[in-house]
């Protein structure tokens, strides 16, 4: 009985090793992500919006509107060619050499946009930031928050030099299943991937009881005011990292992290695959999730509604602003 | 816990039985199966999943009952159960019973980071809960119950987590 006693005693009162991360990894992480300027989330979601607006959405002809639930995916106002060449014109404008990735296909050909600064010190090592550029209607929310946060991220660290490889990504149509990134995903094979972030629905905020809606078995608080950071077991590493670095950079509270078991394919956590992360999971590499949960608090999601106006522009800078802290720590720089 | 196995149980339970003794055994062991679901819910954890599993059981005296069981479970991911238990039973052919139980549950579950948890608990759920058997019945030499509910808590120190279980059916063969 005193040995039963003393393995539940054990078992109670064990605690997981909180990661280390250095002060001087901390000052680093937070000099670089004091740059996020809000001023240009604003004015980046504005010229994103702009450009889904006036593009002219797929051909409707392209889908089954028999089959498919066209108020929850609303499959003829996809656009994305202009936010497209927004985000390259971004990137070269930044002085980054860009390049595509582009798979043929007689239905849905994607093209993914790449910039990247090579590491200084492990070239092979990658870090990558990435999200989807299509979008339904204006997308602000989804996915403008998320394209103009890896921009403000691609900004502060455009010139510098990092010890690991810094690759930003713009994934091509997600909205029909994460089409561009799980052929991003095959195409690189066997990759070091240290590190991913991949931003979808990252502005909207609603602090007001019973705005967040929760899911089976997560205990969500009731007011939509955080930001949920997704892992499953393989990145669960690169999570605990981030909410260290969070509460070590003064955003207690702010992000709710959520750890799936083994790859995240679970019957129970289809909820946590449903971005352009997933593709990296079921390749075995590491991503996390970053959003505010969309229509699990966002009423605009995937409607005509999702506009500029809507957002929270303090929410997206201390998610970018978050998220850059990362970028720095997991790829060691920026370096003197 | 397969439909095919609770049948190969019943059918074990419902054969001849041994020549009747004029005095019951003090010790009355048996081999039970059940399916059903236990989930702990915190706000560092959710552990669980449905499934089924086996258990043996002594009973003494006719009503004193000392159990332990071993479930899989499935849902989130692969978890197991091993439920150990302890109650009493109404003596004759409906036999109700409550049960105090200390349940453990292992394997894949969803982790929140809090606060008060920047990492996962590590380290099983466990919980301690009563369980009551209101349809349960003795037949011959087996045992049927449907419905079991229970109900406990546990924790994640800090922080509280509840242990909810639900027995579908179990089915009970008594060895000798």
């Amino acid at each position: 009985m005193r040995t039963l006693s003393a393995l539940l005693l054990l078992a109670v009162s064990s605690c997981a090793s909180r990661p280390s991360i250095e002060d001087t990894d901390v000052s680093r992480a937070g000099d670089f992500s004091a740059g996020v300027l809000k001023s240009n989330l604003v004015s980046d979601v504005a010229a994103l919006v702009e450009a889904h607006d006036s593009d002219t959405p797929l051909d409707c002809a392209l889908f089954d509107t028999s089959v498919i639930d066209t108020n929850r995916r609303p499959v003829c106002h996809v656009t994305r060619e202009k936010a497209r060449q927004l985000v390259r014109e971004r990137f070269e404008a930044l002085g980054y050499t860009v390049s595509t990735h582009e798979t043929e296909d007689e239905r849905f050909p994607t093209i993914n946009v790449i910039a990247e600064i090579p590491g200084v010190e492990h070239p092979d090592e990658v870090v990558v930031v990435g999200a989807h550029y299509d979008a339904y209607y204006s997308g602000a929310d989804d996915n403008s928050s998320g394209v103009s946060a890896m921009l403000e991220m691609a900004r502060l660290a455009a010139g510098k030099r990092f010890a690991r490889t810094v690759r930003f990504v713009g994934f091509d149509l997600e909205e029909l299943g994460l089409v561009g990134s799980t052929r991003y995903v095959q195409n690189r094979p066997g990759e070091e991937i240290v590190a991913s972030i991949i931003f979808d629905c990252i502005g909207y905020r609603d602090a007001t009881p019973g705005a967040q809606q929760g899911l089976p078995g997560l205990p969500l608080p009731a007011t939509g005011d955080f930001l949920a950071g997704v892992a499953n077991e393989q990145s669960r590493p690169r999570l605990e990292e981030l909410y260290a670095l969070s509460s070590r950079l003064g955003y207690e509270g702010f992000m709710k992290g959520v750890v799936a078991p083994k790859d995240g394919s679970g019957p129970a956590s289809g909820n946590l695959m449903r971005s352009d992360h997933a593709p990296f999971w079921m390749a075995g590499q590491s991503a996390l999730f970053l959003t505010d949960t969309a229509n699990f608090r966002n009423p605009n999601y995937h409607k005509a509604s999702d506009v500029p106006s809507t957002l929270d522009y303090d929410f997206l800078s201390d998610v970018t602003r978050l998220s850059a802290a990362g970028l720095s720590f997991w790829a060691e720089g920026p370096l003197p | 816990m397969s439909i095919s196995a609770l049948v190969m149980l019943s059918a074990l339970a419902t054969s001849p039985a041994a020549p009747e003794v004029s005095e019951s055994p003090r010790h009355q062991f048996s081999l039970y199966g059940r399916s059903g679901a236990s989930i702990y819910l915190s706000s560092a954890r959710t552990h669980g999943g449905v499934g089924g599993g086996f258990g043996v059981r002594d009973t003494v005296d006719g009503r004193w009952l000392l159990q332990a069981d071993v479930n899989a479970l499935t849902g989130l991911g692969s978890a197991f159960a091993v439920r150990v238990g302890a109650g009493v039973q109404r003596q004759g052919w409906w036999a109700p019973a409550v049960l105090l139980n200390l349940s453990g549950l292992f394997g894949d579950r969803l982790d929140f980071l809090t606060p008060e948890h920047p990492v996962p608990v590590a380290g099983p759920s466990l919980g301690l809960g009563l369980t009551v058997a209101p349809a349960r019945f003795t037949l011959g030499k087996a045992q049927v119950s449907v419905l079991e509910l229970g109900v406990g808590v546990g924790t994640d120190n800090p922080g509280l987590g509840l242990l909810y279980g639900l027995t579908l059916l179990e089915v009970g063969v008594a060895l000798w």
